[in-house]
């Protein structure tokens, strides 16, 4: 059985596909990398997974439970780092994370004790009680990312994980994100930083207008003596910076 | 001058598509039929003021003028998100004097404005009859840019936590002077018509018989509406520069903790609710009930359950728009929790029961001093019927017409006026039938009153179930409406 699998999934807005007919199967335990320029379906495709959005057609499993049929036993069992964050205006980072807690059946004694483990983790315990529309876009990402870990989610679901945090909980996430998937935890992440996607993945694949074009472990693309920058613009036109004459 | 007519012409626009966007356009037949009745009837109050004024009797002009006075709050109302944020200007190249051009005209976009600008220059019309007809108009248009200048200055002074004290403060201090004042016998209108009041000053220079008297009026005026011109860009300059637009925490809410599972979301839009303008409205109300139960000679329990309705009234607009103070980023959080709609919709309405709770309790305590405890446990009755009438009703209202809401303002329920004033009637109805059954003997008024709480638990609970699933459907189109 594969930890996330989705069937044939397809999302139209009007006539525009943005991801169409998706199939993907990842293992237990996997830090799975989906990659593709801006406006590729990634997003979507993690919204969809996880419930922010439904599908036009199709259907996908987390840990064996049907988005569809069974939304909320899926939302139990994930952590998501969504790309908008999904956090509450006029609340602090402290009351986000003891308002999210008891949602996932965590006592409050037990989510206290969490929180603060996870905000000493995250360099957050300083800056616990600003409020979100006050902190840095990095904090708030950070406040995001302790929301989706504190239950201790079986599948992980994260949006740009790495995109404005400072280097030191870059390095913390990482080091997370591979203590977590060398103890089961399947990992599903966007990112456009392909250096470190390199180093942390295990398996990717790179999505361009709604459809797959590539899809491998890291493994094969080293052993092909390909970089993941080079797979990556094999599949993505670049604008040429000649046509910009006029600026400088 | 071309930029800052550029910048208004790009407000307008996207004006417009937020018009579009959110659904404004339900209901509005119906609003324009209202909007054309209360025009009639102010035309013919304007006649009699007009003719009163003619003989020299200027009592109906302080209510006029008091009335467009409260009309030119509108700001404090208004929602930011029909226009274009003023920070967000900030980065362009623009002086202070074009910014608060483009704020202050942006305002004035919404057509519903356009009937306060038209409403308020018909006041010229009485003036223009009265003995010194140039001086009552000049200063009529002095009055009335003074209430824009002072509506501006109170909206932009509300994102500030200090001066929002001191606005409640002396908001309270007025009220309480007021009502103790007509509670102890005293003529409302003679507060209008106080010697110090702008409105008193208008009166003077459109009537007064001598030249200096209707002098020394306007001079006073022109101070007062420089000094609101003043103290508007003043307050408009403050609060673009001002970092923080949340109060800090108070310590009693900031320690409070509720139990279960929708205890941390509970307090969330406890805490959202009470940065809303209304709460601090029916506050206000529930403050006069008791100062009547504290001071009034004799209490009677017609009037205690009449004043439970309008401190209903008063917190009206708060279930009518659950969502308005939630965002895209806060809609898909609710969408990530293992929560149903029923759970969502449920945290929103037990947040309101203890904003509505916290009035009432001293009401009720003080009751129990003055009017027994029987008097009580159906003002609690009543209260519970009016709570079930009006969250039943919200619900309806919340899901299927939300509109984006400011913290510090009042609540916005006008993605449906018609609908939120068909609420108010709805929500109020078991307190007026309550206080119909009064005049019932004892037996057959318990009998009715135990039928009111069934129909309106029952109402609330299939508004819960039924809302709560189709909040589920709309999630998306709710998100949408709020971005």
């Amino acid at each position: 059985m594969f930890e996330i699998e989705t069937k044939n999934l397809t999302k139209k807005f009007g006539r525009l596909v943005a991801v169409n007919d998706l199939n993907l199967q990842i293992s237990k335990g996997t830090i799975f990398g989906f990659l593709g320029p801006n406006g590729s379906g990634k997003s979507t495709t993690v919204r969809m997974l996880t419930g922010l959005l439904a599908p036009t057609t199709g259907d996908a499993l987390i840990t064996g439970t049907s988005i569809l049929k069974s939304p909320l036993e899926v939302k139990k069992r994930i952590g998501v780092l969504p790309e908008e964050l999904a956090l509450f205006d006029a609340l602090t980072i402290w009351e986000h994370l003891t308002l999210s807690g008891p949602v996932y059946g965590l006592s409050r004694k037990e989510t206290e004790k969490r929180a603060i483990e996870l905000l000493n983790y995250l360099d957050l315990a300083s800056s616990r009680n600003t409020y979100v529309e006050q902190a840095s876009f990095g904090m708030r990402k950070k406040c995001s990312l302790a929301m989706a870990l504190l239950h201790n989610p079986s599948v992980l679901f994260l949006d740009e994980p790495f995109e404005g945090i400072d280097p030191v909980a870059s390095r913390n996430i990482k080091d997370l994100l591979l203590l977590m998937a060398g103890k089961g935890v399947t990992i599903f992440l966007t990112s456009h930083i392909l250096e470190v996607v390199e180093r942390l993945v295990t398996d990717f694949a790179i999505i361009v207008s709604g459809t797959i074009v590539c899809r491998q472990t890291v493994a094969e693309t080293l052993q092909s003596g390909e970089t993941l920058e080079d797979l990556f613009f094999k599949h993505v036109v670049r604008g040429d910076v000649g046509d910009l004459e006029w600026i400088g | 001058m071309d930029r800052v007519k550029l910048i208004i012409t790009y407000e307008w626009r996207a004006y417009w598509r937020r018009f579009s966007r959110a659904g404004l356009r339900s209901n509005q037949g119906i609003v324009l039929l209202l909007s054309v009745l209360v025009a009639f009837k102010y035309v013919q109050v304007l006649r009699v003021a007009a003719a009163n004024l003619a003989i020299g009797n200027a009592k109906l002009l302080p209510q006029l003028l008091t009335a467009i006075f409260l009309v030119w709050l509108y700001p404090v109302a208004a929602n930011r998100r029909d226009t274009l944020a003023s920070r967000k200007w900030m980065h362009l190249p623009l002086a202070l004097g074009e910014q608060f051009i483009v704020r202050a005209f942006s305002l004035l976009i919404p057509p519903a404005v356009w009937m306060l600008v038209a409403g308020s220059i018909a006041i010229l019309y009485p003036l223009s009859q009265a003995r010194n007809p140039i001086a009552g108009i000049v200063a009529g248009l002095l009055f009335i840019l003074m209430s824009w200048f002072t509506g501006l200055t109170i909206a932009h002074l509300l994102n500030s936590a200090s001066w929002r004290k001191l606005l409640w403060i002396a908001a309270t201090a007025t009220l309480i002077g007021a009502g103790a004042y007509v509670i102890k016998g005293g003529r409302a209108e003679n507060l209008l018509s106080a010697q110090f009041l702008p409105t008193r000053l208008v009166t003077n220079a459109a009537s007064a018989s001598a030249g200096s008297a209707f002098l020394t009026s306007l001079t006073v005026l022109v101070i007062l509406t420089i000094a609101a011109g003043i103290a508007a860009i003043w307050s408009f300059k403050s609060s673009l520069l001002s970092v923080s637009q949340s109060g800090g925490q108070k310590i009693l809410f900031s320690t409070l903790v509720l139990p279960g599972r929708l205890g941390g979301l509970v307090l969330k839009d406890f805490n959202y609710l009470r940065k809303l303008l209304d709460t601090y409205l029916g506050l206000a109300a529930a403050m006069l009930t008791c100062l009547y139960l504290i001071v009034a000679n004799e209490t009677s329990t017609g009037i205690f359950w009449s004043l439970i309705v309008i401190v209903f009234l008063c917190n009206a607009a708060l279930p009518f728009n659950n969502f308005g103070l939630d965002n895209r980023s806060g809609m898909d959080r609710y969408a990530l929790m293992p929560l149903n709609g029923r759970a969502i919709l449920l945290s929103k309405n037990l947040a309101y029961v203890m904003i509505i709770g916290a009035q009432l309790f001293p009401i009720l305590v003080l009751a129990g001093w003055r009017l027994g405890m029987l008097a009580v446990a159906f003002g609690l009755v009543e209260a519970t019927a009016l709570a079930c009438s009006y969250l039943a009703w919200g619900n309806w209202m919340s899901v299927n017409h939300p509109l984006k809401m400011q913290f510090f303002r009042f609540a916005n329920s006008s993605a449906a006026l018609v609908d939120a004033m068909g609420g108010l009637f709805f929500g109020s109805l078991p307190g007026i039938l309550m206080i119909y059954l009064l005049q019932w003997p004892d037996a057959r008024r318990s009998l009715g009153v135990a039928l009111i709480l069934l129909v309106n638990g029952a109402l609330y609970f299939v508004s819960i179930m039924h809302f709560g699933n189709r909040f589920e459907r709309r999630r998306e189109r709710i998100s949408e409406a709020l971005s």
